[in-house]
């Protein structure tokens, strides 16, 4: 939803915390400029959690990075800014922060939870001494406060506040590790989170402990969250708003129920159809989305998802679609999009590579009830 | 194995992971790319890549000399006694020495005997180290264990001695000879390094897979472990030659080979004991075998650090 | 019902650590009939990958016995076992190490076929190569026959893989964690791939993944066994085990995955487990392993007895005290949670 506050005197309204807009960064690549990250705009308010869900070669872990001004030597933002309304009220250009500025903003403004697989903990460093060194860093010298804080924070991360305090990270498992490191993205106090696939690479029980301290936490400490995943089902737990990402863009916005239940994306549904229901015991049949997501350096013309999408018509290769309005809240960048609904038979009439043959696809369709 | 974001720093985008946090590309299949040949390769090699390329250079140079010095100069060592140590001048570009011979010829007819003497030791050592060292981390059992031993024990003997104590049996003055002596000592280090590369090449699933493929041990070393450490064996190579330079200097330093022929570490051993370190007359005597040492040392070096690009296919690709 | 084309019989793998001996696989057995798909379903540590590796010939048993077509595995003559090689196929989790990243897809996939003689000229390797890639839905064939790994998305590699898999004509395919390491629109094709292998080809397939979601798509018509700890605690047909899971872990499972459909996710009752500890494998607990995280924990009895895996009708084994108490008092039924 686009307000009009994020406007030419550089003032954000009241209740966005951050607003992307137009924003492009690019690699440096040795066949060229790659552009990971293409026009994406975007508004989060305070409180809300927003998703932000694609597959590789999306751009949403770029787009992340960026926030934090954690990317490589060899990406830089060509074209677009992020503005953050700091907790004083003013509103911060982010890509144009100073060094001391910018160590200010990390972690007190803004803090970020690493993929799980990542050693983002120091393994030399017991898990109290990142809390104390992370105060220290930010000026916060008084020890004993840092520790109270620490212990408190892991309590609401469901650990064993005094044992893991004092233990080293190698000491802990993988779910254990990453709940320690939200528990130090909170130390500060920061507005917003970030978190980067935070339950990829953790087993099912793990990431359901992790998805429930989340969730609990937001409801005790009430943060706004960006988090970026690949996993659709993440997004249904704790978003309020999901944004899905294809090759660099923002395909579509919109609130949790709307995506979800109302989604207006050929991609959007694609991704939805290729994963089922746990629960039950009817088959649900699976569509592929046919094809493979583009080369970054040779996209193809107009909408860059035309090369994979049954609704795609002439049109979609020669215009890029913008985000069109669908309702309050909910766009989608498609030309096609009062047609697009979940039914998967659509999918099937394209010829996708590799497909369940069509008895087995009526077979189960016999057993399953009405989707 | 899933990317960290951590790898983003590299110039080179690696591979993106599909579960998550890599969002650079995967090529299109449908386009077909066509192989980049050997001489696109190089060119790019040149221009990304200017220190290596002098390096080659350099080295290049050396080889010239080491194959036309000996035909473009007299053989005749003129010995001139009003002429000792003298400085460059017309004459004698880089002076002359204890007997008025001239610096500069010396240093171009010296090259080929370093130069043949340090590739030889160095492909016999890496040949050695290679078969044996692959072969033994690919068996295993204690035939590995075996060679192990060996390696230790032999890695124990003190090198200049036992050089020393050879050159009172054996007269060493055929290069190949020299090479040998040089490698029989150099290949154990080497050795264990290969080792250690293979033995975790085996781990890597594609070796997994041929063995399920039921492809055999000859295949798998042939094909599927050392293509993969090309670029390690020529590296290898690189710095065999160099260490294989400096043993030859050691020998002849030392005395331990026979005082003929012209050899740079000859040279320096003359300047040591012919005087030549008490003047500073002779500074060009002395200093040039040196500085030619550094020199192709130094061009050996940048060459192996440069090398690796050009082997990895990879790389090749526009 | 025809033999058996591989069958672990009380297979059991220990490895030796330098924390202590550790059971990877406890006393597991398997019935993979030709034709068959068979899912083994678990998260890290449940042994699920080493039974893929024994049952791929690439480890032995420290117990049990592995027969391939009723000869034991390991006391075969080498003609036999070469057999067996030529039978029995492995498809990796990770794209990006199982192809040699210098040789190309062309290489690759002529290599076993040279070397086994299946063809006669490396031209006909090469075209035989080429249908191979057909059969895995990578065409045009010739587009990817002289191309390197690395210029391959992950999901075309896994196809090579298969691919590879399929060069000696194989029986049994097992893929470990095969679609976990693809983006998840392109893991449907590539099981619909698998799938129409069964179909055409009558290949059987034992496959291993964490992922419930995708055993109950690509498993359907199968079974499926959930491990924990290296043992098997539940098994039977997937529509049954994967919809109405009986054993305790298996219901933590199924409840504690996060569903792409909000209303149905955030109201969905999760089974509270007594403990959110992973047990350590080098001092596993007494008795029934699960019982410090169950909720049907009865003292006395799981702490003490090791829950052998026993019918429970309906083609479904489960072991569990509780659960097998349960229907042989009359009938099935879901348990609910015990105090």
């Amino acid at each position: 939803m686009m307000t009009n506050g994020a406007g030419g005197n550089g003032r954000l309204p009241d209740d966005v915390v951050l607003s992307i807009e137009d924003l492009w960064i690019e690699y440096k690549t040795p066949a060229g400029q790659m552009q990971a990250v293409r026009g994406a705009t975007l508004e989060v308010r305070a409180g809300e959690a927003v998703a932000l869900i694609g597959e590789s070669g999306s751009g949403k872990t770029t787009l992340g990075l960026s926030l934090l001004q954690l990317l490589a030597r060899t990406a830089r933002v060509s074209r677009g800014r992020a503005r953050f309304r700091a907790t004083d009220g003013r509103t911060i250009d982010l890509f144009s922060l100073g060094d001391r500025d910018l160590r200010r903003y990390r972690w007190q403004e803004c803090a970020m939870v690493f993929q799980a697989a990542l050693n983002s903990l120091n393994p030399v460093l017991k898990v109290g001494d990142h809390f104390v060194e992370t105060a220290r860093a930010h000026g916060k010298k008084d020890d004993r406060q840092t520790s109270e804080r620490a212990l408190e924070l892991l309590r609401m991360v469901q650990l064993d506040g005094e044992r893991v305090f004092d233990s080293y990270p190698h000491e802990l498992s993988g779910g254990m590790r990453q709940r320690v490191s939200i528990a130090l993205s909170l130390l500060l106090e920061p507005q917003l989170i970030i978190l980067d696939e935070p339950t990829t690479a953790l087993d099912i029980l793990t990431q359901r402990a992790i998805i429930d301290v989340i969730r609990s936490l937001r409801e005790r400490l009430d943060f706004t969250m960006l988090f970026i995943s690949h996993d659709l089902s993440l997004a249904a737990e704790l978003a309020d708003r999901v944004a899905t990402m294809y090759a660099g863009e923002l395909v579509e916005v919109g609130n949790v129920r709307d995506v979800f239940y109302n989604p207006k994306h050929p991609y959007t549904v694609g991704l939805l159809n290729a994963v089922p229901p746990i629960a039950g015991e009817e088959f649900t049949p699976l569509t592929a989305i046919p094809g493979s997501p583009p080369n970054l350096l040779r996209m193809p013309s107009g909408c860059s998802f035309h090369p994979r999408c049954p609704y795609a018509t002439e049109l979609c290769a020669r215009q890029e679609p913008p985000l069109f309005i669908i309702s309050n809240g909910h766009q989608a960048a498609c030309f096609h999009r009062d047609r697009v609904t979940r039914r998967q038979d659509v999918w099937e009439e394209t010829p996708p590579s590799g497909r369940v043959p069509a008895e087995r696809v009526a077979g189960h369709r016999r057993e399953e009830t009405a989707t | 194995m899933v990317q960290t974001t951590a790898d983003l720093a590299h110039t080179l985008p690696p591979e993106p992971p599909s579960t998550g946090t890599g969002s650079l590309p995967s090529v299109e299949a449908a386009e077909g790319h066509h192989r980049v040949g050997w001489g696109r390769a190089l060119l790019r090699f040149v221009r990304r890549n200017k220190i290596g390329a002098a390096a080659f250079l350099v080295f290049g140079f050396f080889v010239f000399l080491a194959i036309f010095g000996p035909l473009l100069t007299s053989t005749e060592k003129v010995t001139d006694l009003t002429q000792l140590y003298s400085q460059p001048s017309r004459d004698h570009i880089l002076g002359t020495d204890y007997a008025g011979h001239d610096t500069f010829t010396q240093i171009v007819r010296g090259a080929r005997s370093v130069l043949v003497v340090g590739a030889l030791a160095a492909a016999m050592s890496t040949f050695f180290a290679v078969t044996l060292g692959s072969i033994s981390a690919l068996i295993g059992g204690p035939s590995d264990s075996g060679v192990l031993l060996l390696t230790d024990v032999v890695l124990t003997i003190p090198y200049i001695v036992f050089l020393g104590v050879l050159a009172t049996f054996v007269k060493l003055d055929s290069p190949i000879l020299l090479a040998f002596i040089i490698a029989a000592v150099s290949w154990p280090t080497l050795l264990r390094a290969v080792r250690a590369q293979v033995l975790s090449l085996k781990e890597r699933e594609y070796v997994e897979a041929a063995r399920v493929l039921d492809l055999g041990t000859p295949h798998i070393l042939f094909r599927e472990v050392l293509p993969n450490m090309t670029s390690y064996i020529v590296i290898s190579f690189v710095i065999a030659m160099t260490n294989a330079i400096y043993g030859q200097i050691i020998l002849y330093f030392f005395g331990l080979v026979p005082l003929s022929g012209d050899n740079w570490g000859l040279m320096i051993q003359f300047a040591f004991t012919k005087g030549a370190i008490y003047f500073t007359d002779s500074l060009w005597y002395i200093m040039s075998p040196i500085v030619a040492i550094c020199l192709l040392q130094l061009s050996l070096v940048l060459i192996s650090r440069s090398l690796e690009e050009l082997f990895n296919p990879r790389l090749r690709e526009g | 019902m025809t033999d058996p084309l591989l069958t672990l019989d009380h297979v059991s793998r220990e490895f030796s650590t330098r924390r202590g001996p550790i059971t990877a696989v406890d006393d597991v057995s398997l019935e993979i009939c030709p034709g068959e798909i068979l899912c083994l379903v678990g998260e890290s540590g449940s042994g699920k990958t080493t039974v893929a590796r024994l049952a791929a010939g690439l480890l032995e048993p420290t117990r049990g016995t592995i027969r391939f077509e009723g000869h034991d595995l390991h006391q075969a003559s080498k003609v036999e076992f070469k057999a067996y090689r030529r039978a029995v196929q492995l498809v990796h989790q990770d794209p990006y190490s199982s192809l040699n990243p210098v040789r190309t897809i062309g290489d690759t996939l002529r290599a076993p076929l040279l070397h086994h003689k299946l063809v006669r000229s490396r031209r006909e390797a090469t075209e035989r190569a080429a249908e191979l890639l057909t059969e895995v839905d990578l065409t045009p064939p010739q587009n990817f026959l002289s191309k390197y790994p690395h210029q391959l998305s992950g999901g075309q590699r896994q196809r090579v893989a298969v691919a590879r898999a399929l060069a000696l004509n194989p029986r049994l395919i097992i893929a470990d964690e095969a679609v976990s390491m693809v983006d998840v629109s392109i893991r449907v094709s590539i099981l619909n791939t698998m799938l129409k292998l069964r179909d055409e080809l009558g290949v059987a397939f034992l496959f291993i993944t964490h992922d419930l979601a995708v055993v109950k798509y690509f498993g359907w018509e199968g079974h499926v066994g959930v491990m924990y700890v290296g043992k098997l605690v539940e098994f039977g047909r997937t529509p049954q085990i994967i919809g109405r899971p009986l054993h305790p872990y298996g219901r933590a499972l199924a409840a504690a995955i996060p569903e792409a459909d909000p209303d149905l996710t955030r109201s969905k009752d999760k089974l509270q487990l007594r403990s959110l500890d992973i047990p350590n494998l080098t001092a596993l607990p007494s008795g029934c392993v699960f019982h410090p995280r169950c909720p049907y924990f009865v003292a006395g009895l799981c702490d003490e007895v090791i829950p052998p895996l026993a019918d429970v009708g309906d083609d479904r084994q489960v072991a569990c005290h509780v659960v097998v108490r349960e229907h042989s008092a009359g009938g099935g039924g879901d348990k609910d949670v015990a105090a």
